[in-house]
């Protein structure tokens, strides 16, 4: 089981996209089945397991990479707050117009104008999910794009010129042309409606008195300013002041101070009680939350979408660790949760396909639920620690590549996670199969090889010494000062017991090239709230593993943009490579492959990649359905969900 | 009372006086009967207890066994890489893993020495760290007395407050686990109990005679402290000392066992326990009882050999 995963993604509409996302349909097919045809009830209580210490703690959907978490967004905010557009048919990770909010995109001008309209939506106040409400969103994104974690400089909303609304439809034009299948899929996925009741900077106003989501996109007028420090966006027009004010009141009512970013957040027993949460057009809303994470949704009962829900209600359960979770799946406390690897007693067929099951466990069908992701955990190239030594470390290419050659995923695949896992060895998801994954990625250009690696750090000027500290003896070849060490802290997360064996396995493998890992644990929230891009003294980070890696969500093209362009909101590591930019814009905004792209980053190793296991080995009461297939984006749809007679 | 001492005292020669001067090579009426050094007493008196002596026999053994015994039983205790590419892992017991292999695929014998040898290093080094602080700072409360006392003794009183555990866990997170930090923590949280004990002996030894002979030979407090204070309160201190050994490992145990224990390469028996606590559902129980069990020997060891050792040390208590 994976930890608890961040996330990002888009989409883009028009005849590529729909042969592409054939491809994904077609390649999953087989799980994309239907259920077999039962006596469905209505009502009863489904109790779903949270991930091990991965509970959710944001509510309002805009937000920074703090809180950017499949845990808080595709299992918590999508079941109230809906996007503009769903991703994910059976378990290809395609766009679902079905679950959409939105229309399909039109583009025209030569891919430099989309236009869309809405369905029938309405908040559960009663007002229609209208054009506006999209434009809402369109202009926090203008005035706080820096504390969205999508944000990739160049992308939405800087490549936008306007947005406006006639009718039902809303119709973006761009600053130029662009790849409209990434447009779709990165780009307007990102989007979530909001309602009008949000547009308040102050507790008791009515919804819209603060004018930013009512304010028309050209009236949000911002200046960017570019400082050795980074970017600032400083808001302008009257409504773009509106829209900061909005953004931090509502950061706040949801538990987050934008100008005190470190304090703990207060608001989490408020999420049940604060009218503007009831605000949903999902087909859930929310009846109780424990600040520890158990949160309780009964079905909307004005909800206007596709799929209405047939549970009386749907919990979600914190617990501390796998083994808590696993005594309570035995013990009949949950309908539906996962079994931990290491709990794991005969090995998967294939990935995909699960051998037998727990024999504790006779009630469940087990489920392997794979993201539409990869695994790894980054470096920080611009960290401060040791004066600055230990970045330019992580600057050197021939010591990242080092580094992963160090990373056995094979051995780990197989004796960690029992074969419900599929290497990571460069951006592009391997599962499911897709046109994307490029043959070099698959092939691995760094494959395990410690005497390898103990070469290429000494031909590069390093005294190695095994089990010890590899220290530079000559600076001229290292890239670094002489005596710099090869010691470094990583800080990770440990939802599993296997998690920590695979952290220590791969600690005593750095050892054999005299990498000094020095490991810590914390929470995943602990951790992703501490891998962020940061530069100056205060940023001490070296290494961090969220044990979750990236599910492509709201990227859902896995075009790197968010992950690994310069300056972007979730470039954890603050990685920056002009070539790596240059390829990505291509690919965005041009006619460069994503293949181009991926085989540059799978040669730069920006990150050390991971073995990708299954996010979770579900496991489904047997009279419990429609949990299955899962959708890739980690994105639960407990209102498909029913227990049969 | 030791069978020497029960024994009637020599009869004493009436021309004593008159022979000194050529004092002969056996005294008149025979042989004295030695009544030994308080080193041989206290030997004496802590081998009738059988408990301790089975005690201390199994704390020699267990030292031997995770220190020595790693000499005569090499495997691999610390790389999880080759532990994982070489074994298999969760094998039960036989062949050439007797007590099997443990999630990772470490053979849980070897596993157990090489946990063993922190778990002692810490409780050892704890308890020195706890003895040492706790004697000085009881000595000087209870020498003084008056307000340095007062003052003192609240601050013991104020931290006594706080659960130990919970203080030891807001530490150990604070500055992140290490062996020497542990060592430390450990040892710095201690120091409280072996206070309050020393600062009440020394309450009652600062008015002995010979105390009051220092002073008024003009001896400094801090050589009254140092040369006759703790000196006689050896035999609590000792005592102490041994109990805290045993409370050190425990700790650690519930450190380990809740995941601030050692550091990884590094292990201990806590964390151990904790591990194979994950697959108590699994039916691994090799990863569970023997762990389990080494803990609980050595610590009701180290009190046994506390109790004696208490015994030994205290004429009143000696023959219960």
């Amino acid at each position: 089981m994976a930890g608890p995963r961040k996330r990002r993604a888009v989409i883009g509409a028009g005849a590529s996209i729909l042969a592409i996302g054939s491809a994904l349909a077609g390649a999953t097919g087989a799980a994309a089945a239907r259920p077999a045809a039962t006596h469905s009830t209505s009502g009863g209580t489904a109790y779903f397991a949270e991930l091990a210490n991965g509970t959710p703690n944001y509510i309002f959907p805009f937000m920074n990479l703090a809180f950017f978490s499949v845990t808080n967004i595709a299992q918590f905010q999508y079941l109230m707050f809906r996007p503009l557009y769903w991703f994910g048919q059976g378990t290809a990770p395609s766009l679902n117009l079905s679950l959409s909010v939105g229309n399909n995109p039109v583009y025209s001008n030569g891919n430099t104008k989309v236009t869309f309209s809405l369905k029938n939506y309405r908040w559960s106040n009663g007002e229609k999910v209208t054009p506006q409400d999209v434009v809402f969103w369109m202009n926090l994104m203008k005035v706080e794009k820096l504390n969205w974690a999508g944000y990739a400089p160049g992308t939405l909303p800087d490549d936008l010129k306007s947005v406006t609304t006639s009718g039902d439809s809303v119709t973006f034009t761009l600053s130029g042309p662009v790849n409209s299948y990434w447009f779709t899929y990165n780009e307007l996925g990102q989007v979530t409606p909001l309602p009008m009741a949000w547009d308040i900077s102050a507790n008791g106003q009515k919804g819209g008195s603060a004018a930013c989501g009512t304010a028309s996109y050209q009236s949000v007028t911002v200046t960017q300013t570019k400082t050795k420090g980074g970017t600032t966006v400083t808001p302008v027009s009257p409504a773009a002041k509106s829209c900061a004010a909005v953004y931090s009141y509502m950061s706040k009512e949801s538990g987050y101070d934008p100008s005190n970013p470190k304090a703990p957040n207060n608001s989490l027993g408020t999420y049940a009680t604060n009218p503007l949460w009831q605000v949903v057009d999902g087909p859930w809303h929310l009846t109780a939350f424990n600040p520890d994470g158990q949160a309780t949704f009964k079905p909307n009962p004005s909800y206007s979408g596709p799929v209405k829900a047939k549970l009386s209600s749907f919990v979600e359960l914190p617990y501390t660790s796998a083994a808590s979770e696993f005594n309570a799946l035995v013990g009949g406390k949950l309908t539906v949760g996962y079994l931990p690897p290491e709990d794991v007693t005969a090995q998967a067929k294939s990935p995909t396909v699960p051998g037998p099951n727990n024999p504790r466990l006779t009630n469940f069908t087990i489920a392997p639920w794979y993201p539409w992701g990869i695994n790894y955990f980054p470096e920080n190239f611009n960290t401060s620690a040791n004066g600055g030594v230990t970045a330019k470390v992580f600057h050197q290419l021939y010591f990242r590549q080092a580094l992963q050659m160090l990373v056995d995923q094979p051995l780990y695949i197989k004796k960690l996670f029992h074969g419900y896992a599929v290497p990571t060895y460069g951006p592009v998801p391997i599962l499911p199969p897709n046109p994307f994954a490029s043959s070099l990625e698959k092939q691995n250009p760094y494959p395990y090889d410690p005497a390898k690696a103990v070469k290429l750090l000494a031909s590069h000027g390093w005294n190695v010494t095994p089990n010890g500290v590899t220290t530079c003896s000559d600076a001229s070849k290292c890239g670094v000062p002489k005596g710099a060490k090869l010691d470094f802290n990583l800080q990770y997360s440990a939802p599993t017991a296997t998690q920590t064996t695979e952290m220590q396995a791969e600690q005593a493998s750095f050892a054999q090239a005299g990498i000094k890992v020095n490991l810590s644990v914390a929470s995943f929230d602990t951790v992703i709230g501490t891998a962020v891009p940061c530069s100056g003294a205060s940023c001490t980070w070296q290494m961090e593993n969220w044990a979750g890696g990236w599910t492509y969500s709201p990227d859902y093209y896995p075009t790197g943009e968010v992950l690994f362009q310069t300056g972007a909101g979730s470039n954890s590591g603050s990685y920056s490579d002009p070539t790596n930019d240059t390829l990505i814009k291509g690919t965005n905004f041009g006619k460069t492959s994503i293949q181009s792209w991926e085989n540059y980053i799978v040669t730069q190793a920006p990150v050390i990649w991971q073995p990708e296991e299954a996010y979770q080995l579900t496991e489904v009461q047997k009279n419990l359905h429609g949990v299955t297939p899962q959708n890739p984006l980690m994105s639960l749809t407990p209102e498909s969900w029913y227990f049969s007679k | 009372m030791t069978a020497t001492a029960d024994r009637p005292d020599p009869p004493v020669p009436e021309d004593a006086a008159a022979s000194l001067g050529a004092l002969p090579s056996t005294p008149t009426g025979g042989e004295v009967a030695s009544t030994g050094g308080l080193a041989r007493q206290l030997l004496a008196v802590f081998l009738e207890n059988k408990l301790a002596v089975i005690g201390a026999a199994v704390i020699v053994l267990m030292v031997l066994f995770c220190f020595v015994g790693p000499i005569f039983y090499p495997v691999n205790e610390t790389s999880t890489q080759l532990a994982l590419l070489n074994s298999t892992q969760n094998l039960p017991p036989g062949g050439s893993n007797p007590l099997g292999t443990d999630s990772a695929g470490f053979d849980m014998l070897g596993r157990i020495m090489f946990g063993g040898q922190t778990s002692l290093e810490v409780g050892f080094a704890a308890a020195g760290i706890a003895t040492f602080v706790g004697v000085l700072w009881g000595a000087i409360a209870g020498f003084f007395g008056g307000w340095v006392d007062a003052l003192m003794m609240r601050f013991v009183d104020i931290l006594l407050s706080i659960p130990l555990l919970f203080l030891v866990v807001v530490l150990a997170v604070i500055f992140h686990p290490s062996l020497s930090l542990l060592i430390l923590v450990i040892g710095l949280t201690s120091w409280l109990v072996p206070a309050r004990l020393i600062r009440g002996e020394t309450l009652s030894l600062r008015v002995r005679e010979y105390v009051q002979a220092v002073r008024v030979m003009g001896g400094t407090s801090r050589r009254i402290v140092l040369r006759h204070i703790v000196p006689n309160a050896i035999g609590t201190i000792v005592v102490n000392a041994t109990f805290q050994v045993a409370d050190a490992i425990l700790l650690l145990a519930a450190l380990g066992f809740i995941g601030l224990g050692v550091p990884a390469p590094l292990t201990d028996w806590g964390s151990m326990l904790a591990n194979g606590v994950n697959y108590a559902l699994d039916g691994y129980w090799w990863e569970i009882y023997p762990v389990g069990v080494a803990i609980v020997l050595v610590v009701v060891s180290f009190n046994f050999v506390g109790d004696a050792l208490r015994d030994a040390f205290e004429v009143r208590l000696q023959r219960r």
